[in-house]
């Protein structure tokens, strides 16, 4: 190794470092995370790096860069970005959605999926796996509260709970498309996959708290009109 | 079959994150650093088959792709803000690169050079494993190290010549 090499390598700013934890990574499998690997290495020399930046290649030599690419991409993309605006305010004033976004298709597909799982059931196994006699309480419909506080409620108010259950771990899984389950956690990854079940779906806590929420408007406003009356 | 995968991904994990961090920290901020550590060892999962042996290359040239997404995305919230903010990005923070000429250096490198640099004398990987990692040969890495090294010691030179000027040019004028 030459001088030059062996004077960077003195300079290292983490010659060592502590071991991460693998938690991390059960836990975005759990949740289905959706990492990808896409980036080619031209991105970031094309750009400029923030080394770039901090040696005083900074925001002027950035823009030049920038320059040339944009005033054709920037063109293309202006266009496409008034084509779709057109095209959504066409939508929402002919059709009956109104002042309404026109979600896509996908996003559609996707939300009124999570949104069934949301207002669906929830079973409670008050073990690591799936009991032979069925769940211990439910399958029941509860749109108020998140399904491991009723878990562990009804965990801590079963006979069979003589241990400390706000020091039991819960976990949520999906079994069918209007179900979740939540089983005690064994400590192990992939519990879910383990058990048969599916890991949650991205939004899933989102659409509980809407459900949640729309829940909470229809009995203040039930509870408003029955004081009217 | 889960559960295999499961324990060869822990044995990947006990084996290569630390070095895996220590890439991702000498390139991010710790934050940044933690998160492309887990993905790294997510996609490990998801492609358990494609993963060569030895592994580490493949980690950390997973890891490289990662922190040039992140850098990507970082890019286009600039653009959506309309700021040209520079990044605070772990080690080439201001002080950092401005406390040392070598660093300062380093830093004026395009990511390319720099990457063939500090494979070698951060991450102290053969120049075949650094190969793998930027997706080369051993003979394209050997020059493209070569080239790198070449444009260090010019840049560290003009960095001198810059330096050995600069008084002079103060002492001209306060005369």
């Amino acid at each position: 190794m030459t001088e030059l090499l062996q004077n960077v390598r003195a300079l290292n700013p983490v010659p060592t470092c502590a071991r991460p934890s693998i938690e991390d990574v059960w836990s975005k499998l759990e949740r289905g995370d959706t990492t990808t690997v896409d980036a080619d290495e031209r991105t970031p020399t094309r750009r400029g790096t923030p080394a770039d930046v901090v040696a005083g290649r900074g925001q002027l030599d950035r823009q030049r860069v920038r320059r040339p690419a944009l005033s054709w991409r920037g063109l293309g993309v202006s266009a496409a970005v008034a084509v779709i605006v057109a095209a959504a305010v066409l939508v929402g004033v002919g059709g009956r959605a109104g002042t309404r976004r026109v979600p896509s298709a996908q996003h559609v597909a996707v939300s009124a999926a999570v949104r069934r799982l949301a207002d669906g059931t929830i079973s409670c196994y008050f073990a690591s796996s799936r009991a032979a006699g069925g769940p211990d309480v439910g399958p029941v419909a509860v749109s108020r509260r998140s399904a491991v506080v009723f878990c562990r409620d009804q965990y801590r108010a079963s006979a069979r709970a003589g241990a400390d259950a706000s020091q039991t771990t819960f976990i949520v899984c999906q079994t069918s498309a209007t179900n979740v389950a939540v089983y005690i956690a064994d400590g192990h990854p992939n519990q879910c996959h383990r058990l048969g079940d599916r890991a949650l779906p991205a939004g899933y806590a989102a659409a509980v708290q809407q459900a949640r929420s729309r829940a909470a408007t229809i009995s203040a406003a039930a509870r408003t009109s029955s004081e009217s009356v | 079959m889960e559960q295999e995968r499961a324990d060869r991904v822990e044995q990947l994990f006990a084996a290569h994150a630390r070095a895996v961090r220590a890439y991702a920290l000498r390139r991010v901020d710790p934050a940044t650093a933690e998160d492309v550590v887990s993905d790294v060892f997510v996609v490990a999962f998801r492609q358990l088959e494609a993963i060569p042996d030895p592994p580490l290359p493949w980690l950390l040239a997973t890891a490289r792709k990662l922190i040039a997404n992140h850098y990507r995305a970082a890019s286009r919230r600039e653009r959506l803000n309309s700021e040209l903010r520079p990044l605070q990005a772990g080690v080439w923070s201001d002080a950092h690169a401005a406390g040392h000429p070598l660093l300062a250096g380093l830093a004026r490198l395009s990511e390319r050079d720099r990457e063939a640099i500090l494979l070698v004398a951060w991450e102290e990987l053969e120049p075949e494993a650094a190969a793998a990692v930027l997706g080369c040969s051993r003979a394209t890495f050997a020059v493209r190290l070569h080239r790198a090294r070449r444009r260090l010691a010019a840049v560290m030179a003009q960095q001198r010549r810059a330096e050995s000027f600069s008084p002079r040019l103060t002492e001209a004028t306060s005369d």
